[in-house]
């Protein structure tokens, strides 16, 4: 019974993480569907395990069912218990998207290994217009042949936030970036970019989101990786956006 | 192969001999040491990195469960509706193509660890070669669809890890169950009037309690897969993962030590980007043939002399499949 009730509690755990959009947080935004899906089952094979458990009592079980653990004893197995663990994580913690204090420990971003860049697509748009870009995107056109050309003279604009890890910079210049991931906040990468802030804006603050518009200036290696240098023309601050993540 | 019942009756799958240290308590120990170990490697426990951790916590929960619920519901209703007579029947009489068929059936008939374990037992009871029974029992919780998709999910762009996965976990329960003909030991059947419950109460129970128990050691894997992540120092991780050969081996002892779902599994190697590709695949194809859980059930479904015989045997031979594919396909 105590596994029917945990079902019921991951049910209704994940079904509201899933409406509120708070998933976006963990997970990609394709997650929605598969994350409800599994919400339903869990809330009516926890509920049907309760109701179950409810009419057989709580005695022994004489027949043996078809699996290799003895369900059919007291007390719970360790396993459920600590299933237990993640529902108290997310409500005792209720932990936020990796934001601008995970940067501490981040590099620049890396590239995956397979993820090789062979044609870099022109940017859209004609030059003088601003042209929306993710950090990332301006990651992998400045460590990929042919990318640094693309990019050259345009003014992009991206959205990210004040970085925790301000080191290395020149003064006057803000660290700004976003996370990108893959499969799951897990594999989440910072891709950043150095850039010098407008003089009149004043420093920002770690963590504040912004939306840049930023001509890139040239390139810093950081390990084995170029880091993108700009000009912020102007800076103008945001509410996060929602998925977080690139 | 003769199926030799000793006088003395096997040990009956529920009643249980007595249990060693819960395997499960021993991972999570193993963690908490881990964790002590980071922490004095890479300076304080700071509120950003144990916050930073639970993200990555519950992220890996959240992107394995779909894929979790979905592989328990299928196997609580191949627990429940399949009726193993149907297979015997159609499961070919020589028993090294019984072992392809076997390792091919569960490519078709997803299993959960929890629930392959008895169904190869009830196989084994209906006339089913143990071999082939063993084989079966190996590849279906790896070979299976919803396993294939969660491995393509975890790995974007990447679909090369998901073919290695199915071919290296079908190349390890064929190769075990050609081996068991030789040197293998017969099952012993399970205890009689195992089929009280209805099948709808099968399929229920097998859901509730599989869901319940995985969910546990996805979350195991999952805290494992943030401390590595988050508070591991990098060159930790670095050195160990340069060690070529080394961290083959190294994520393959995590993958018995983990014992997640195999639905789940591909979502926590994809989490060890440090690694080789080859050792996340090892990863992968050792989960699902051993691992602590999969020790203990097979111990108490089979007994421990044939424990003792398959589970280091499926170690050995998944991780040379999986070196042996990664080095062709990775």
């Amino acid at each position: 019974m105590v596994a029917g009730w945990l079902l019921v509690g991951f049910g209704v755990a994940v079904g509201h993480l899933a409406l509120t959009g708070t998933y976006t947080d963990y997970v990609r935004v394709a997650m929605k569907l598969p994350l409800l899906a599994a919400a339903l089952v869990l809330l009516v094979a926890g509920a049907a395990g309760v109701v179950s458990g409810v009419s057989r009592g709580s005695g022994h079980h004489d027949h043996d069912h078809d699996h290799g653990h003895d369900h059919g004893r007291r007390p719970v197995p360790t396993a459920v218990l600590l299933a237990l663990v993640p529902l108290l994580v997310l409500v005792l913690f209720r932990p936020a998207a990796l934001d601008a204090a995970a940067t501490e420990r981040v590099a620049p971003a890396a590239q995956p290994d397979t993820e090789v860049v062979t044609r870099i697509e022109p940017l859209p748009g004609r030059p003088g217009v601003p042209v929306p870009i993710t950090f990332y995107d301006l990651f992998l056109r400045v460590n990929s042949p042919g990318g640094p050309e693309s990019v050259r003279g345009r003014q992009l604009v991206l959205q990210g936030f004040v970085a925790k890890n301000q080191s290395g910079l020149a003064t006057g210049q803000v660290r700004v970036g976003r996370y990108k991931i893959w499969c799951c906040a897990a594999d989440g990468t910072f891709a950043s970019a150095e850039v010098a802030w407008p003089a009149g804006a004043g420093r920002p603050a770690v963590g504040q989101w912004f939306a840049v518009t930023v001509t890139v200036t040239g390139v810093r290696t950081v390990d084995d990786y170029a880091v993108p240098i700009g000009t912020a023309t102007s800076v103008r601050p945001i509410t996060p956006p929602e998925p977080q993540y690139e | 192969m003769v199926a030799v019942h000793s006088a003395g009756a096997p040990p009956r799958a529920g009643s249980g001999p007595r249990r060693p240290v819960s395997p499960l308590g021993g991972a999570v120990v193993g963690m908490v040491a881990l964790t002590a170990f980071a922490v004095a490697g890479d300076g304080a426990l700071t509120s950003d990195r144990v916050r930073q951790w639970c993200t990555v916590f519950l992220a890996l929960m959240l992107q394995a469960l779909p894929f979790l619920v979905l592989g328990t519901v299928l196997a609580g209703l191949v627990a429940g509706y399949l009726r193993p007579s149907l297979i015997a029947r159609v499961m070919p009489r020589n028993p090294a193509v019984a072992v392809g068929a076997a390792g091919l059936a569960g490519a078709a008939l997803p299993g959960c660890e929890c629930s392959s374990v008895p169904l190869a037992r009830r196989l084994a009871a209906r006339g089913v070669p143990a071999p082939a029974a063993l084989s079966f029992l190996l590849a279906a919780p790896a070979v299976n669809p919803v396993v294939v998709v969660a491995t393509l999910v975890a790995f974007p762009g990447r679909p090369e890890m998901a073919a290695a996965r199915w071919l290296a976990a079908l190349g390890t329960a064929v190769t075990v169950g050609w081996l068991w003909t030789r040197w293998g030991r017969p099952l012993p059947p399970p205890p009689p009037g195992r089929d009280g419950d209805s099948p709808r109460q099968v399929f229920l129970h097998t859901v509730v309690d599989d869901t319940s128990t995985s969910i546990g050691y996805l979350a195991v894997g999952a805290a494992a897969g943030a401390t590595l992540s988050v508070l591991v120092p990098r060159h930790w991780i670095d050195a160990l993962a340069g060690l070529g050969l080394l961290s083959v081996l190294a994520l393959a002892l995590l993958a018995v030590l983990l014992a997640v779902c195999s639905e789940a599994d591909a979502f926590i190697a994809a989490s060890l980007r440090a690694f080789s590709p080859t050792a996340q695949l090892a990863f992968m194809v050792v989960g699902p043939v051993v691992d602590v859980k999969l020790i203990a059930l097979q111990t108490g479904a089979f007994g421990p002399a044939v424990t003792r015989r398959l589970a280091p045997l499926s170690f050995g031979v998944a991780v040379l499949a999986a070196v042996v594919v990664g080095w062709v396909l990775l």
